[in-house]
């Protein structure tokens, strides 16, 4: 079995002031090549601590993370704080190629089939990110995060705060976009129904800690722990 | 039906936002009504008009908008007759609101106590240990332990759950006979948010309550609600009981919210497992 990502036995602590606050407590996984991966817990569970460690902006207080890829690109609930507003959607989108000097030719070519691809007319690459709807800047970070070129994405609840029908949209791109590319997802959820529908394995997080890990169908079908039995009661 | 058993009445609402000229209709020709009692649900996606339509039956519309057209009767009395003096009577009295994030409702110098009191002293002329006593009760009813306690306490010193609850308290101690309930369970965890629909369902049970429950969620509205109104586009697609609805949408726009909803039964992966 490859993997993009080891996390092993990873703690992490917050202090404040004299406080300390055990936030992730010996959490162990792998992130497969050409996977999503569901990671699914309420507020406060450690869930996107763990994502900050993995990109170590927060560091771990014990344990080892090994990327055997790339860093992976984020994609956020609300991208409208990851776009810059001045500036054109095209011009956000070729930042990344610009880098890494590849000619404008080839550069604007490969964001227009991208946006093509992803649903986006090429009429939004002339836009500003206010002027877009909360859909289409979630695909605008999707179609950023791709073009970076990482083979591996940590998708931290991109679709919770959109419409149920443009949420559907954004979840079926994501899939077919995976399945198309072979990528790697690590995709963050408090919706038990959302992982269902996109996840082949799942772990359930609760108070730092993950109570339970394995292959989708065996999870929902077949819950160990009292914590998803109970998610999975509250949630129709 | 008789008169009598009508709390509300909405007849062929329109709302205008005054941003521009010609000025553009958000809720168009919108009717429906609720009996006294009932919960109803109303369901739709940002834009469809839901929130403008509840905001309009207190008059709590932005300035940049307001109503025009229609009739919004409250036990038979025509809401729009009334002078902001008198609505002000009604509001936080008869009919009661919740909204999505009580923090920004709350006031966050002043303590849960006084802000659930608030109420009293606008509506009623009881005394302050009288007030209190209500307040303490009307806490434990919206299932806030240690009461007296949390009497004292500021709202940031509670978790979203409590404070969604302190709302409530607020909301009902007037002993409203309307419950306006825009979102109120959107920001909270699941479990948070199933302990809260609960508690709605009991005040209704216990009170007679009605409820008028907004939410983009159409699973939290099928476990709340008797009836619902499906909005889209400033109007209502389609309206009845909530099984009959969800079962058997008679509207291409019903039928495709539901499909989008996610559920359990089915992947969106199309590769194998194992």
């Amino acid at each position: 079995m490859k993997y993009v990502l080891e996390v092993k036995n990873v703690s992490a602590i917050y202090r404040e002031g004299r406080t300390e606050k055990t936030v992730l407590k010996g959490v162990s996984f792998e992130v497969r090549e050409n996977e999503i991966l569901g990671l699914v817990g309420e507020s406060g569970c450690g869930k996107s601590t763990l994502s900050k460690v993995i990109l170590g902006f927060v560091k771990a207080s014990q344990g080892e993370i090994v990327h055997h890829t790339k860093m992976p690109q984020m994609i956020f609930q609300d991208p409208y704080s990851s776009l810059n507003p001045k500036k054109k959607i095209g011009w956000i989108l070729e930042e990344p190629l610009r880098i890494r000097k590849i000619p404008v030719h080839e550069r604007m070519k490969r964001v227009s089939e991208m946006a093509k691809k992803t649903g986006l007319g090429e009429e939004i690459l002339t836009r500003r990110p206010g002027e877009l709807s909360g859909g289409q800047r979630q695909r605008v970070s999707i179609v950023a995060a791709l073009l970076q070129g990482s083979r591996f994405l940590i998708a931290d609840e991109p679709v919770s705060a959109l419409d149920v029908t443009i949420q559907r949209q954004i979840m079926e791109l994501m899939v077919s976009l995976q399945e198309e590319t072979g990528i790697s997802i690590l995709f963050i959820s408090h919706d038990l129904n959302v992982i269902y529908q996109m996840c082949d394995r799942v772990l359930v997080m609760k108070d730092g800690e993950i109570v339970e890990k394995g292959e989708r169908e065996e999870i929902f079908s077949n819950p160990q722990s009292d914590y998803m039995k109970r998610l999975l009661e509250t949630m129709p | 039906m008789q008169n009598g058993r009508k709390l509300l009445e909405v007849k062929d609402l329109n709302i205008e936002f005054y941003d521009t000229t010609p000025p553009e209709r958000v809720v168009k020709g919108v009717s429906f009504s609720m009996e006294k009692g009932e919960i109803l649900g109303i369901v739709g996606e940002s834009g469809s008009g839901k929130t403008q339509t509840a905001l309009s039956i207190l008059r709590l519309l932005k300035s940049n908008s307001g109503i025009s057209g229609g009739q919004i009767l409250f036990k038979d009395r025509d809401l729009g007759l009334y002078s902001e003096q008198e609505l002000e009577q009604v509001r936080g009295g008869e009919i009661a609101m919740i909204f999505q994030e009580p923090m920004t409702s709350l006031n966050p110098v002043l303590t849960v106590g006084s802000q659930i009191e608030e109420g009293l002293s606008l509506h009623t002329k009881l005394s302050a240990e009288e007030r209190k006593r209500r307040a303490i009760l009307a806490m434990e009813e919206a299932g806030l332990q240690r009461a007296e306690e949390l009497y004292q306490k500021y709202p940031h010193q509670l978790s979203g759950g409590m404070r969604q609850r302190v709302m409530i308290a607020a909301a009902l101690v007037t002993e409203p006979d309307l419950l306006i309930a825009d979102e109120p369970t959107t920001a909270l965890d699941v479990t948070i948010q199933a302990q809260i629909l609960e508690l709605l369902k009991e005040i209704n049970r216990k009170h007679g309550t009605g409820i008028l429950f907004i939410s983009h969620d159409l699973a939290v509205i099928r476990r709340l609600c008797r009836r619902v109104l499906v909005m889209n586009e400033g109007r209502v697609e389609e309206a009845g009981e909530v099984e009959m609805v969800f079962e058997h949408p008679e509207k291409e726009y019903t039928r495709k919210l539901l499909a989008a909803i996610p559920n359990r039964r089915e992947s969106l992966r199309r590769r194998r497992h194992g």
